[in-house]
């Protein structure tokens, strides 16, 4: 009796060890959307968080908000568990935001807490606020989703429209910290007390350089071959008419063939990178019409093709300002010319690439009409 | 060490127990009949201790004093009337009488206490006074139900018949189904007085030998001196009685019967019960109902497959979802968390007993429901079912979600065609709830290893219990768990025995 008393009790002990580790669901505040901030003033990090209040609480507040500072993100945080009744838990977090004036900095010191610990969510938003992200984390609109929600749909949305690239906590790493590759991280704004998607941050390294804005970062993600469900560009390609809708056009683009080459000219040791884009696209909107000519639709496809090598051609010199090498040229260069990749150094390099851009517009379809 | 010693010493302690009273066994000693009618007919009302139901009915033949004996209860009217009242009519003398009587295949017998048993068995006594022997007549009554529908073994489509109580009469049904010559049947006697008969019914050729004699071996073994029934024999025959599954299937489908005595299994069933054993039995044969054949086989498969689902959704869901909300909420999708969060929010207890609560409520529901007439039975579950679902949901002892997933768990378990096999399931998911709580998925893992080890482990007499998974057999899982069109099935039936090549 005794001995089985003894192996029931060991039994009870060695499993009971487990309850250790669990966390109700009942006693954690469920963190959906977080903002890191620089303060300025005291060198400090601010950390804002936003979890919803759940309803059987019947408060007139949808969502719990709260802002600590501290040294590092972790130590804001923990600064915070003083001042929330539950645990914080950031396991369903689904929108990290990040102010400008850190991801100048350095975009890796705040997010290093997010790699370290095994249950961070990996999966969630990151994205960049113009101005502070704490100003877009505050937001209670009355006649939108909880701004968590709001932000990862619209950021889905985008992703979906080929307006935003496909990113995440867990995706930006690897760029982060290659050499021959940048990235580039959704970029936010508050309009009118509204958050407003504003384009792309690009990245040098792991400081925030510059920005796209949606339309370029359409015209980039083609040149990258990223091509989602859809992509619509609106263009000029009139200038005479009396009403103003009459010289523009829409498109979408359906299909994308790219074609990406990296070559070293032995004469002047420049580096080349013929970029041939093929759009093959549909008229959506075209107020004009008489696309059935075919003589006319010649004529708007060249006249898109040229505007367009143009536009692309302006968004790769962008890229090289910000010395953001996104379309990762570096890597090409690193692994079909590694003698000379290792003579140079990419960085000073990149800004002098000769991008030679060349898009043909064919369109495919117009619509139902005749 | 002396774990195993406390084992021990506990076995042999409950085998010293077993002194439950129980009535002795009525051995007479021999009394031979006198030619004094009277004294014969004292020594017979004595021995019955002067029941009243012993009816003695004197007559005269050609002045010649005879008297009939039996017992009112186990007697047929008809049967006395036709054999006996009606050709007494016709007979004048004792020589007369005793040639009816021959032809009647009345039997002789010398002692009257040999009379005692037949006379237990509904046959009536026939003294004649001045001679020292009487005759025993054929007149027990038998009543029997009618082969109607199995109440708990319900099919849509096919023979709508069940065993009855009689063995003679599921016999007639087997024999009926399966019209072979080889179809042999063996009658045993089992227990410590011999007095329970059984019957073991199987295809000579297709069913294992040793797996007969094996049968016949555990039969011998039984020694219990209670009442024998099915169940009894059943944990006799077992190869782990301590396990969780039941090993065999017990039916009261002839039709399924007849199937699987095709198939080389063994029938066996105990008089005066009308339940059919099948052995030996495989898992996957638990979750197999004859409507599967009978129906389209697309819908055959899918409804098995449904089955087959409904045994891990009966086996782990409540634990999965203690797990879910005390350790690993991550998983739940992003449009899910606030809702299960919202509903478990002021639940004032820790998942684990919240699950108990609604668990062990709902099986007292079913026990309470299950021996109550049918209109009593259907109140029982609305009150259960929708009032206290309701009620305890509105007072915040449980969760919404929890009754959401003890409902599914419930009707999960309810879905398995063979009724041990559901029970077995339904105490199986205790110990997960127990291990979700303590260790989350890690737990769960554990608990379904331990389950899965087992039931490699399990045979059913000799033959491995989780065949086609435990020896991997490929052809055999696609002919078990999907259902093939019966025309089609030649390419499966290669190697048809090689569940019965299986070393026993």
């Amino acid at each position: 009796m005794r001995a089985v008393l003894t192996a029931l009790f060991i039994c009870i002990i060695i499993l009971n060890t487990g309850c250790w580790d669990s966390r109700q669901l009942r006693d954690i505040t469920v963190v959906k959307s977080a903002g890191i901030d620089a303060d300025e003033e005291d060198q400090l990090i601010e950390v804002t968080f936003a979890s919803p209040i759940p309803e059987k609480y019947r408060t007139t507040e949808r969502a719990q908000i709260v802002s600590a500072l501290g040294h590092t993100p972790r130590h804001a945080r923990d600064n915070l568990e003083a001042e929330v009744s539950e645990a914080l838990d950031l396991g369903k977090l689904r929108v990290l935001m990040i102010g400008k004036e850190l991801a100048s900095e350095d975009l890796y010191p705040p997010l290093d807490i997010v790699y370290r610990d095994p249950r961070s969510a990996l999966a969630a938003q990151i994205v960049i606020a113009e101005d502070q992200a704490k100003d877009i984390i505050d937001l209670q609109l009355e006649d939108r989703p909880r701004t968590s929600e709001l932000i990862a749909e619209l950021i889905k949305a985008a992703e979906e429209k080929t307006m935003l690239p496909i990113t995440n906590i867990q995706l930006i790493c690897p760029p982060l910290f290659d050499r021959g590759q940048d990235a580039m991280v959704p970029y936010m704004t508050l309009e009118e007390g509204n958050p407003h998607l504003k384009g792309v941050a690009l990245f040098n390294d792991r400081q925030m350089t510059g920005s796209l804005s949606v339309k370029e970062t359409t015209m980039l993600l083609l040149m990258m071959d990223k091509l989602q469900q859809t992509a619509s560009l609106t263009e000029k390609v009139h200038s005479g008419r009396e009403n103003e809708l009459e010289n523009y056009v829409t498109i979408e683009v359906e299909e994308v063939h790219r074609n990406l080459d990296v070559t070293i000219n032995k004469a002047t040791g420049q580096i080349e990178v013929p970029l041939k884009i093929d759009l093959f696209v549909n008229v959506i909107e075209y107020p004009l019409d008489d696309l059935d000519n075919e003589e006319k639709l010649n004529e708007l496809s060249s006249l898109l093709s040229r505007n367009f090598t143009e536009k692309f051609q302006k968004v790769t010199e962008k890229l090289q300002d910000s010395n953001s090498d996104i379309l990762g040229i570096g890597r090409r260069i690193h692994a079909y010319h590694y003698p000379y990749w290792k003579e140079i150094d990419w960085k000073e390099v990149y800004s002098e690439v000769d991008f030679q851009v060349d898009v043909t517009v064919d369109i495919v379809r117009h619509g139902i009409l005749f | 060490m002396k774990l195993l010693k406390w084992f021990k010493r506990d076995k042999s302690k409950t085998d010293n127990d077993r002194t439950n009273p129980v009535i002795a066994d009525y051995e007479l000693p021999p009394y031979p009949a006198k030619d004094d009618m009277a004294e014969n007919k004292v020594y017979l009302k004595e021995t019955f201790n002067y029941t009243e139901d012993l009816i003695d009915k004197p007559f005269t033949i050609d002045t010649h004093a005879c008297s009939v004996m039996f017992l009112e209860s186990l007697t047929d009217e008809e049967k006395m009337e036709k054999n006996l009242y009606s050709k007494l009519n016709r007979v004048h003398s004792i020589g007369a009488l005793e040639e009816t009587l021959t032809n009647m295949d009345a039997s002789k017998l010398l002692h009257v206490s040999e009379a005692v048993p037949h006379i237990l068995a509904g046959k009536c006594l026939l003294f004649i006074d001045g001679l020292d022997y009487c005759y025993i007549l054929n007149t027990n009554k038998i009543i029997l139900r009618d082969i109607g529908q199995p109440e708990n073994e319900q099919i849509i489509r096919g023979a709508h018949q069940g065993f009855v109580e009689s063995l003679m009469v599921n016999i007639y049904l087997l024999r009926q189904m399966v019209q072979h010559p080889q179809l042999t049947i063996r009658f045993k006697k089992v227990g410590k007085k011999k007095n329970t008969k059984v019957c073991i019914v199987h295809v000579e050729g297709t069913a294992d030998k040793k797996v007969l004699n094996e049968i016949d071996r555990r039969l011998s073994k039984i020694d219990s001196d209670k009442l024998i029934s099915s169940g009894v024999i059943e944990e006799y025959l077992e190869d782990f009685p301590y396990s969780p599954f039941p090993q065999f299937m017990s039916t009261e489908r002839p039709d399924r019967c007849a199937l699987n005595l095709l198939d080389g299994k063994i029938v066996l069933f105990v008089e005066g019960e009308g339940t059919a054993l099948l052995l030996p039995m495989s898992f996957l044969s638990f979750y197999q109902s004859n409507d599967d054949y009978n129906s389209r086989w697309y819908a055959g498969t899918f409804f098995r497959l449904l089955r087959m689902f409904s045994f891990v959704t009966s086996v782990t869901l409540p634990g999965i979802y203690i797990a879910i909300i005390s350790f690993h909420f991550e998983i739940i999708p992003y449009g899910m968390t606030f809702v299960i969060k919202d509903a478990v929010e002021e639940i004032p207890y820790p998942p684990i007993v919240e699950a108990f609560f609604m668990e062990l409520t709902l099986e007292l529901i079913r026990e309470a429901g299950v021996r109550l007439p049918s209109p009593i039975g259907q109140t029982i579950g609305i009150v259960g079912g929708l009032v206290i679902g309701d009620a305890v949901v509105n007072a915040g002892f449980v969760s919404s979600v929890m009754i959401i997933v003890v409902a599914l768990t419930a009707i999960s378990s309810f879905a398995v065609p063979a009724n041990e096999m559901s029970m077995s399931v339904r105490l199986l998911r205790f110990p997960i709830m127990i291990m979700a709580s303590l260790l989350g998925f890690l737990g769960i893992v554990f608990c379904l290893n331990i389950y899965l080890i087992h039931l490699c482990k399990l045979t059913s007499l000799g033959q491995p219990y989780f065949y086609p998974f435990a020896p991997f057999h490929f052809k055999g899982i696609l002919k078990d768990v999907l259902r093939f069109p019966h025309t089609k099935t030649t390419w499966l039936n290669l190697d048809n025995n090689h569940n019965n090549n299986n070393e026993s």
